[in-house]
């Protein structure tokens, strides 16, 4: 019997609706990290007015932070290593979020820097929400990811 | 999801490779440590006086959004300075500010430089401003250098 005929509908949804997480996250993470390749001095300076990291660590992790953001996005995107890079999508959302809350609440004005090194957005409440989302996205998939591959085991 | 165990370290350690050798190679790459004049002048700042990045300064520029006040002294003012920015000397402010504050729409963000990494008087101000009760008060940290660095409109006097 063809297990397909047997799956009910939201069986059947579920598979199509994490694909479609998948792609959407993916590409928020291209479209994040492709920019601050190109403009890491920008991206640097952003991250400094976060004033929440040691200076020594400000280069580094604004020369390798956006690589990583890319290569998530792409991991998400073609279904590669979809374990591993759906719990670091997971850890660095909650972290970004973490900073913007931190900023937000303490008032300073600076700018998000969420999508380009160099933005002139800044931290709204708007910004805190559209992360939020991101985040419910990021939960989402990582126990889909959980769940089929749970089901994949013989 | 055993798999992430590994995946995640392989994940990293590609972007760090990526990363580092990219920069390495192109041009345009970065110090992996920050040189002392790119450092922020203003390492903490907190209520309404905030750091602002040069992008968001030079945005303000330009849509006549801010007041930009120079507070360095007056003949470096002269010499050259960000376009339409006050000349407002941290060691002068108090005298000169009862002549400069009419000109100061209170709705306005002000933004306060100087030039240098070392150079403290844009904070100082920044500070004078703050509790004198304008609101929104920011500092372009290195603010004349990076400015000019940037090709963003000066005047000189």
């Amino acid at each position: 019997m063809n297990n397909v005929n047997t799956m009910t509908a939201p069986n059947r949804i579920f598979p199509l609706f994490t694909i479609l997480v998948r792609l959407v996250l993916g590409g928020i993470f291209l479209y994040a990290g492709v920019p601050k390749i190109f403009d890491p001095a920008g991206f640097a300076e952003t991250i400094s007015l976060y004033q929440i990291l040691p200076a020594p660590w400000i280069h580094p992790v604004a020369i390798v932070l956006p690589w990583l953001e890319t290569l998530l996005g792409a991991c998400l995107i073609f279904g590669i290593w979809l374990p591993g890079a759906v719990v670091m999508v997971n850890l660095l959302l909650f972290a970004f979020t973490g900073a913007l809350v931190f900023n937000y609440a303490r008032g300073l004005n600076i700018d998000c820097g969420c999508f380009t090194g160099n933005s002139t957005d800044s931290i709204t409440l708007l910004t805190l929400l559209r992360d939020l989302v991101f985040v419910c996205m990021s939960v989402f998939l990582f126990f889909a990811v959980r769940r089929l591959s749970s089901l994949k085991r013989p | 999801m055993k798999q992430a165990i590994w995946q995640i370290p392989a994940i990293l350690a590609f972007s760090v490779v990526l990363g580092l050798g990219v920069n390495h190679f192109r041009d345009g790459g970065i110090p992996l440590v920050r040189q002392a004049n790119q450092q922020s002048a203003t390492p903490s700042a907190a209520g309404d006086r905030s750091d602002i990045s040069i992008n968001r300064a030079a945005r303000l520029h330009q849509e006549d959004a801010a007041v930009f006040i120079d507070a360095r002294a007056e003949s470096e003012y002269r010499a050259g300075h960000i376009k339409a920015a006050l000349n407002v000397p941290w060691h002068k402010a108090e005298e000169m500010f009862v002549e400069i504050a009419p000109d100061i729409p209170r709705e306005k963000p002000v933004i306060t430089y100087c030039d240098g990494a070392s150079c403290n008087s844009s904070d100082k101000l920044a500070e004078f401003l703050t509790d004198l009760g304008f609101e929104q008060v920011f500092v372009l940290p290195n603010g004349w250098s990076r400015w000019q660095e940037k090709g963003l409109p000066t005047a000189s006097s």
